[in-house]
């Protein structure tokens, strides 16, 4: 499929679907944001500067309204919407929240609602460091992710990387049909066989997890602890993090407000707050080492998936520089 | 899709003081059908939800083969413990639930057991105690309760002591100072931490041993236990954690690899000690 065959398809989606994708914004930063124009969607390959959680998870959203003691859903109803320039890594914690929010009726609402259109390059040539994260088209990854339409790009060049042969898959139903409706006949199909690729989890996330749980290498976390500043950037830019807090909101007549369900950050000081200001994470190196735990142990035990997508967005947002992929580098050496 | 965060309606039919700070509510579905498929295991626990406030995690206080109604005991501590220990009889409450594990209960059922309590921490023991006393002919061991608290006023359920003597159950009371209602009780006002208890009591034979109350009281008893070689396997400890919902997602109670939610509040104590900072 070409570019400009492509960017017709969007067209032909905005017909009936809110169209979401990576722009650039004035700091040239790459944002998910609505696609008015097809011209602003931006797929070069790098990674958007958030992940796009936000439109499967909103970072507050309301659960219900109440009136006294009465808790009701608010009866908005959900857009339609396609979400273009998911990457590999995007897709695969999109499969995070679907066994996470699995018996959560929002959540499973808004995906059903939901055109999920992936992309990637497959190139064998090495892109620069900003790029690197894109890649990991590993062998037959596409079986092993959930999409409904997926862009295969093959090409060298990164500033002309819709230039190579361009392939186009479908993994449902509802792709296919938003294919067929759109005139475009020249997919195949893909069968998506689940999570896990058959020779299991891969090798170096299990180590981490079994080095994980074996010991407390009380100088990695007292190190990290003492450089990190609490600030959240890598809570909020991470795909996989998608713990929340639930806040009620009274309007002006208290009996009556909303029930929200926020974002929140296992690195801010209240998450573990209890009555008497007790805090059972006490202190910097306590709470990132329970970050780790969550990806590296809680999610691969739970869900048996990878808690990390290997996206670098938090070493990238680190404002104190603290190298993730490093500090798994030390937990894999203690 | 069912909404895990829905609510049902509960009536207060009855409140009554338990200290200075503690109130027990007795609490009736509004509806029957609520009512008839309601069911629980002592330890395990519901969130009261008190719109504008949000909701709170509270142990059940009564056996579960009480259909009719159950009971909750609240410290006022903060926003909502403040406003629910205002509510009045006939007011109504939002809850969701039950949650979490609960105590081993065929162990208990099976063997002697001690308790070993401070404060608010002993309200998921009045469940299991009171669901003995019930059930008597089902329950094969001794029962010894070790219990402490600030002062002889914030014992809670005393007005049950009697009772629970009067059945065989050997119960011991701490408190941290000696008052004139201590005093005037009719039992012996021990004076001290309760782990002294521990130290100076005959224990009833192999025990299995349930732990709840402040971190820093479960920490001494463990202690004290080890010094009589109690296998960690047959300690069981609950665990407070902030929780949001309930329901082992939102991460708040985590601790290792297990949700306090969800795989706990009650955790064989040999499954958790490794954790760092568990307690
Ligand atoms: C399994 C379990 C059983 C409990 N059983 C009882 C009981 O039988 N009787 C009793 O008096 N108390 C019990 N508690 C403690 C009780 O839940 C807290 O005292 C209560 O949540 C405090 O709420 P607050 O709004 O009054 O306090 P505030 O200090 O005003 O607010 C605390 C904030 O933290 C949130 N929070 C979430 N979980 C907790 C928590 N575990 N402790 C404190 N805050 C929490 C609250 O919702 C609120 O947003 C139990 C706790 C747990 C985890
Ligand atoms: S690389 Fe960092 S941001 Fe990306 S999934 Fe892993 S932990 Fe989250
Ligand atoms: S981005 Fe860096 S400094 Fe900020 S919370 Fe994360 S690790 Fe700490």
């Amino acid at each position: 499929m070409t570019k400009t065959k492509f960017l017709e398809l969007i067209n032909f989606l905005q017909k009936n679907h809110k169209v979401y994708g990576p722009v650039l914004d004035r700091a040239n930063r790459l944002l998910v944001r609505e696609i008015k124009k097809t011209e602003h969607l931006v797929l070069d390959g790098r990674l958007t500067h958030y992940s796009f959680k936000n439109l499967f998870l909103p970072d507050c959203e309301p659960l219900f309204d109440y009136d006294h003691q009465k808790l009701k859903e608010p009866n908005y109803s959900y857009e339609k919407r396609a979400i273009v320039g998911m990457t590999i890594s995007d897709l695969k914690a999109l499969e995070l929240y679907d066994q996470v929010f699995a018996k959560d009726p929002y959540y499973q609402e808004r995906k059903r609602q939901t055109l999920v259109i992936g992309y990637g390059i497959a190139s064998k040539k090495s892109y620069s460091e900003e790029l690197i994260y894109v890649q990991q088209f590993e062998e037959n990854i596409l079986e092993h992710i959930k999409f409904d339409i997926f862009l295969e790009l093959n090409s060298d060049k990164t500033d002309k990387i819709f230039n190579g042969s361009n392939l186009i898959f479908v993994g449902s139903e509802e792709g296919m049909k938003v294919l067929d409706g759109f005139g475009y006949k020249n997919y195949d199909k893909i069968e998506y066989v689940g999570p896990i690729k058959e020779e299991g989890l891969d090798r170096t996330m299990m180590a981490i997890n079994d080095k994980m749980k074996k010991s407390y290498t009380k100088k990695i976390w007292e190190n990290i602890g003492k450089r990190c500043i609490e600030c959240g950037q890598c809570t909020l830019v991470c795909p996989t993090c998608y713990c929340f807090r639930i806040d009620d909101e009274p309007s002006l007549d208290r009996s009556k407000g909303k029930r929200v369900r926020c974002w929140d950050a296992c690195m801010y000081h209240e998450f573990s707050e209890i009555s008497g200001k007790t805090r059972l994470l006490k202190n910097t190196e306590q709470r990132m080492w329970f970050w780790f735990y969550h990806k590296f142990v809680r999610i691969p035990e739970k869900y048996k998936i990878p808690g990390c997508v290997k996206c670098g967005r938090c070493s990238r947002v680190c404002p104190v520089d603290i190298d993730f992929m490093k500090v798994l580098q030390d937990v894999l050496k203690s | 899709m069912l909404n895990p965060y829905q609510t049902k309606l509960v009536v207060i039919k009855r409140v009554i003081k338990e200290s200075s700070d503690v109130k027990r509510f007795v609490l009736e579905f509004e509806n029957n059908v609520d009512k008839e498929n309601f069911n629980f295991i002592p330890g395990q626990f519901i969130k009261v939800s008190i719109p504008g406030l949000g909701d709170a995690p509270f142990s059940f206080g009564t056996s579960p083969r009480i259909k009719e109604n159950f009971e909750i005991a609240v410290r006022a501590v903060g926003n909502l413990t403040n406003f629910l220990n205002r509510m009045q009889i006939g007011q109504r409450l939002g809850l969701r639930g039950p949650y979490g594990n609960g105590f081993p209960m065929d162990i208990i059922k099976k063997r002697n057991v001690l308790i070993v309590s401070g404060g608010c921490g002993f309200v998921p023991f009045k469940s299991i105690i009171d669901d003995y006393l019930i059930d008597r002919k089902n329950y094969h061991g001794k029962f010894q309760i070790f219990y402490g608290a600030r002062s002889f006023d914030d014992l809670l359920f005393s007005s049950n002591f009697e009772k629970w003597e009067n059945n065989k159950i050997d119960l011991k009371l701490m408190v941290d100072k000696e008052d004139n209602m201590c005093k005037d009780s009719q039992y012996k006002c021990n004076v001290g931490l309760v782990t002294e208890l521990i130290k100076n009591e005959d224990l009833v034979e192999k025990p299995v041993v349930l732990v709840c109350g402040p971190p820093i009281m479960v920490k001494f008893v463990i202690l004290e236990l080890d010094k009589l070689s109690i296998p960690h396997s047959d300690i069981f400890v609950s665990l407070e954690r902030r929780m949001e919902c309930g329901i082992g997602v939102c991460e708040h109670c985590a601790i290792g690899p297990y949700y306090v939610c969800k795989d706990g509040p009650v955790f064989a104590w040999d499954k958790i000690e490794w954790i760092p900072n568990i307690i």
